[in-house]
């Protein structure tokens, strides 16, 4: 397993490394520190990774840059940043994790794991949830609709659990993997999710979803839609 | 804007040509205080240069008089008619009032009613009189409505120059009484003036050292002194020999008047080619002053002159769209009424409406200030916020804590120092950070640090070379400080080390800060930054020095240079 942390503070980046070290060290294969946008540029173009500690402010330059280059497809990319305001963009941006400075031991493990999990695809993964507090991390695989309402939206997950979200339906879709289909002009449903189209009385139509609950489908997408249930 | 400016133009030239002629002319009508003022309710004026008892006699031939009043000195006699026209209420008293430069004894249809001063036999002043004087007239002299002849014995060696005697007839109480209450509305406006000299005098030297305010004031002055000396004869008893004098005075001040008021307004509205234009009034207002005689009329003139190069001012700032001249127009077209109505007391009331517009003026400026003072405390505490935010943003307090977290795990006796630091950073940004100059020493001192907690944190090794400076030197905080972070990010060290170099040169006229720092350039730091730590350092420099300062950033090889230059002011 190949690792590049860009961290623009020598000691922070070795700090970083230990704690890598300690959690998966026998799995790695080399570990790369820079400090730099460019010369990480330059090493990406030459050497293949897996996995990216990210820091947001590399020398008054935007991480984020890296993120929007070309490479940010083929590896995982976990930001690591004091910025915790920024998680938000970060997840649009397809990283699968964020770990706020000063690292903690747990919510680095927790990160590594994440990595495990998915295979890197540049896609998103998770999406952000902004709270008072702290915010959340939602896996898409656990969303099964979202409901349009203005400017907001309403995120319903597998739980049963119910979250607004600060996006509006059309942002969302622009964002969202092609597994989140527009079926209703105020749904976007997960089709991954999706056990059955049905039509009940009165000529409505219906996505049956995994935990039985009902999204509306609009007319105009039913025709779009009907040819995958038959 | 060009359009609106050639239409106010001629606006302009045709508003004074106009109004200023129509003045003009109202100036040269015929002695117009005879008109309104009744003082001079006299009839058939006689006068001749000697002196014989018989003069006294109502009966006297007086047809080949001289009609005309001459500077007649010496002794000499006055008759004329007065007309009594109407009937006296139960126990009042007729009274007759005199004003007139000379001693004198007064006969009423021939007989002495009252003297004025002591003259003997051979016609000299033995004792002065007053120039004001009021006489009972006893009621057996008078018996039905109708011409009354009056005589006046008058001796007046200093006599210089002729005036027409002022003679009023009247119930004696209210002839007494009236120009008193005259006075007493005019003393109200003198206070109204002399407070507003002190108040524009005072703002003068406390608040504003500009010159409109200084030249109002003493206009002020000038206004309460010609109000208290035309109105001071009411209750002033003094000697007719001074009157001479009390217009010599009144004179010289209506020509200050006349001169200040378009001053005035010329360093208000900061007009161009202000001497020229004050030296051709100045010029005028002598040639006003040398060429009309008497008292009154060149006074009139002169204030004249003062309203029409006044106005001429206010419209060349109305043409330059200069704020408050509309107010400005308003103001003078109001003290303009006393030229029509009766110049003598309407002229102090006009005053007043200039009086009105510069307080307006001058609490319109003290807002400005209190505003535009506002505005800099804010700025202020902007600065002091963003340079507290410098060390408790995330980035820098995050990392700080992060690398503290390593050092403590593995070189814990290094940790503790640089927790110290870290103290020590903290404290002095509390120390500076309300502060809008700091001593240079500390400036530097708090360099050294962040470069300690960098050199910790980024292990790299920062040096800091100092020139010599004076001690007592100053800075605004946080300035070489900001040069310092922005050479930490722009640059990398060569060999693991990195310096920087501080000088500090003082020229003739200038104080130099010099800060350089020696490592490779970032290859994305080619492009000239201008970042928020630049932003920062220029308010900083706004705050501190005004426009005296300029900000220069060299770069040459391996070396970033800037350099800050203050003008000493």
């Amino acid at each position: 397993m190949n690792i590049l942390i860009l961290e623009d503070e020598r000691r922070v980046a070795r700090q970083l490394e230990k704690m890598v070290r300690q959690i998966i060290g026998r799995r790695i294969k080399y570990l790369k520190i820079l400090d730099e946008l460019d010369e990480a540029i330059d090493f990406l173009s030459q050497n293949t990774i897996d996995l990216l500690f990210l820091d947001l402010n590399l020398n008054e330059e935007d991480g984020f840059d890296l993120l929007r280059s070309k490479f940010s497809g083929s590896f995982n990319t976990i930001i690591t940043s004091a910025y915790s305001n920024k998680a938000i963009d970060a997840f649009d941006l397809g990283v699968i994790d964020f770990v706020p400075k000063p690292f903690l031991q747990e919510r680095l493990e927790k990160a590594i794991q994440r990595h495990f999990a998915h295979t890197p695809g540049g896609a998103l993964r998770y999406i952000v949830v902004k709270g008072a507090l702290e915010n959340r991390i939602i896996d898409l695989q656990k969303l099964i609709y979202i409901e349009g309402h203005g400017k907001h939206s309403k995120l319903n997950l597998i739980t049963g659990e119910q979250t607004p979200h600060h996006k509006s339906l059309d942002q969302m879709q622009q964002l969202l993997p092609p597994s989140f289909e527009r079926v209703h002009k105020s749904f976007i449903a997960n089709m991954d999710l999706v056990k059955d189209l049905q039509i009940q009385v009165g000529s409505k139509y219906s996505l049956v979803m995994l935990n039985e609950e009902f999204v509306p489908v609009g007319r105009v997408h039913y025709k779009r839609l009907k040819g995958r249930f038959i | 804007m060009e359009k609106n400016k050639k239409i106010r133009t001629f606006i302009s030239i045709l508003l004074i040509l106009a109004y200023s002629s129509y003045l003009i002319w109202i100036g040269y009508r015929p002695f117009q205080r005879n008109i309104i003022d009744p003082g001079y309710q006299y009839y058939f004026l006689r006068t001749m240069v000697d002196d014989q008892p018989i003069f006294s006699n109502p009966d006297f031939d007086d047809s080949k008089w001289s009609s005309e009043l001459k500077g007649h000195r010496g002794t000499w006699w006055l008759r004329a008619k007065v007309y009594i026209k109407d009937s006296l209420k139960p126990f009042k008293k007729r009274g007759i009032s005199i004003m007139i430069k000379g001693s004198y004894e007064l006969y009423f249809s021939g007989v002495l009613i009252g003297k004025n001063g002591k003259i003997n036999a051979v016609g000299n002043e033995e004792e002065i009189g007053y120039y004001r004087q009021t006489f009972v007239i006893p009621d057996t002299l008078v018996s039905d409505f109708g011409y009354y002849p009056i005589a006046l014995r008058i001796a007046n060696e200093t006599a210089t120059h002729a005036q027409l005697p002022y003679i009023r007839i009247g119930e004696y109480l209210e002839l007494a009484r009236n120009p008193l209450s005259l006075a007493l509305f005019l003393h109200i406006l003198a206070g109204i003036f002399l407070i507003a000299g002190f108040y524009f005098g005072g703002i003068f030297l406390i608040y504003f050292r500009q010159k409109d305010l200084f030249i109002f004031s003493i206009l002020c002055f000038c206004f309460f002194g010609l109000t208290i000396l035309e109105y001071a004869k009411y209750y002033v008893d003094y000697l007719h020999t001074w009157q001479v004098y009390r217009l010599v005075i009144i004179q010289i001040l209506s020509l200050i008047v006349a001169f200040l008021l378009p001053s005035y307004f010329m360093f208000h509205f900061k007009i161009a080619h202000k001497w020229v234009i004050l030296g051709i009034h100045l010029t005028i207002l002598l040639l006003i002053q040398f060429n009309v005689s008497g008292f009154d009329k060149p006074a009139y003139f002169m204030v004249l002159a003062a309203f029409i190069s006044s106005l001429g001012i206010i419209l060349l700032a109305w043409i330059h769209d200069k704020k408050y001249s509309n107010q400005a127009i308003v103001s003078v077209l109001l003290f303009s009424v006393c030229f029509i109505i009766y110049y003598d007391f309407i002229l102090f009331v006009g005053f007043l409406a200039i009086v009105g517009f510069a307080i307006f003026a001058l609490n319109r400026h003290i807002k400005l200030q209190k505003q535009l003072y506002e505005a800099s405390l804010i700025k202020a505490s902007r600065l002091e916020i963003e340079l507290l935010k410098k060390k408790i943003q995330p980035h820098f307090l995050m990392n700080t804590l992060t690398s503290l977290i390593n050092m403590v795990e593995e070189q814990p006796a290094v940790g503790v120092k640089m927790i110290h630091s870290l103290a020590r950073l903290f404290k002095m940004m509390d120390e500076i950070s309300s502060h809008p100059l700091i001593p240079l020493q500390q400036e530097i001192e708090l360099c050294r640090i962040h470069l300690e907690m960098m050199e910790y944190q980024r292990e790299i090794q920062y040096d800091l070379i100092c020139s010599e400076f004076p001690n007592s030197e100053q800075i605004p905080p946080a300035i070489l400080l900001t040069l310092v972070e922005n050479g930490i990010t722009h640059q990398k060290p060569i060999n693991g080390k990195m310096s920087f170099q501080f000088q500090f040169i003082e020229h003739a006229g200038e104080k130099v800060y010099k800060i350089k720092s020696k490592g490779k350039l970032r290859l994305s730091k080619r492009k000239n930054s201008n970042g928020i730590g630049l932003q920062y350092i220029k308010a900083r420099l706004d705050e501190w020095a005004n426009n005296h300062w300029s900000l220069e950033i060299k770069e040459e090889k391996d070396i970033f240079c800037t350099q800050i230059k203050i003008k000493k002011a």
